[in-house]
């Protein structure tokens, strides 16, 4: 029950996020998808400080993080530089991750997020249960992970 | 409205809040963008600004102190601020309009809904 309620507001967090920045549709990932890792995405870690101790990370290939930017920025493929991309995935993690948390928690119950970090070689804050999602935009994989119990309490 | 001042770190988010407010409308107002609380508070004492749309969660200064700066100043007091974050819930929505914040929207934000809460203002 509450898993299927994880899984709803996941889904729905970065639909909204994607589709009123960028309209852009998230799908299943299909065997084909491109799967963010080190050498073709970045990822970037976000703790949640009240009301429990977790973290919300993001992975996404830079191909996808491009195509965000060409809609958002209106900027030509070629002139987007790394920064600009790690500005993107930080925003996009930052936007999802309290809208997950405003659907996901109580009405009443206030949060603290730290702010979003960006990079692979990020030590590993998190303890206790994580789960990932693995989503398809556009042909190219995201993946949001939630790491903490308080994610999965209940 | 002539001046509107936009105060978020992230750049994404200052474009995403600059092309919402050019769609409904506000694309004449010269908008000027502010990367934290300290540097749009300085921008904000250059020249009279109509709106302030700022984020929560900025290092140097965040956007509920630059929300108290700007209420506690005789000469900007009166400027609306439409708090647009990540971390907003009730709760602290009734905390920020207490402060004297205008609307706080969570992000992200839509064209729809921004028009609906500077509708007021923009008549």
């Amino acid at each position: 029950m509450m898993a299927d309620r994880l899984n709803q507001v996941v889904g729905q967090a970065i639909a909204v996020t994607l589709e009123n920045m960028a309209f852009m549709e998230i799908a299943p990932v299909q065997a084909d998808t491109e799967v963010p890792t080190s050498d073709n995405g970045m990822m970037a870690r976000m703790l949640v400080l009240e009301p429990f101790q977790g973290e919300v990370q993001l992975a996404a290939t830079t191909a996808l993080l491009r195509n965000v930017i060409e809609v958002v920025h209106a900027f030509p493929d070629e002139a987007v530089v790394e920064a600009m991309l790690s500005d993107m995935l930080g925003e996009l993690l930052n936007t999802i991750g309290g809208r997950l948390l405003t659907e996901y928690l109580p009405e009443s119950q206030s949060y603290r997020l730290g702010l979003p970090e960006v990079g692979w070689d990020l030590p590993d804050c998190s303890e206790g249960q994580s789960r990932a999602w693995n989503l398809q935009i556009e042909d190219q994989g995201l993946v949001l992970t939630l790491a903490g119990d308080g994610f999965f309490a209940g | 409205m002539k001046r509107i001042v936009i105060a978020d770190d992230s750049a994404t988010a200052r474009m995403v809040i600059r092309r919402c407010l050019e769609i409904i409308g506000l694309g004449e107002a010269d908008m000027v963008e502010a990367p934290n609380g300290r540097e749009a508070l300085n921008r904000l004492k250059e020249e009279p600004t109509d709106l302030l749309v700022t984020d929560l969660n900025m290092p140097v200064m965040d956007g509920e102190t630059l929300l108290k700066w700007v209420k506690g100043s005789p000469r900007l007091t009166d400027l609306p601020v439409v708090i647009v974050t990540s971390a907003g819930n009730p709760a602290k929505e009734v905390e920020l309009t207490t402060i004297g914040a205008f609307a706080v929207l969570n992000k992200p934000i839509s064209p729809a809904t921004l028009l609906k809460t500077l509708e007021p203002l923009m008549q």
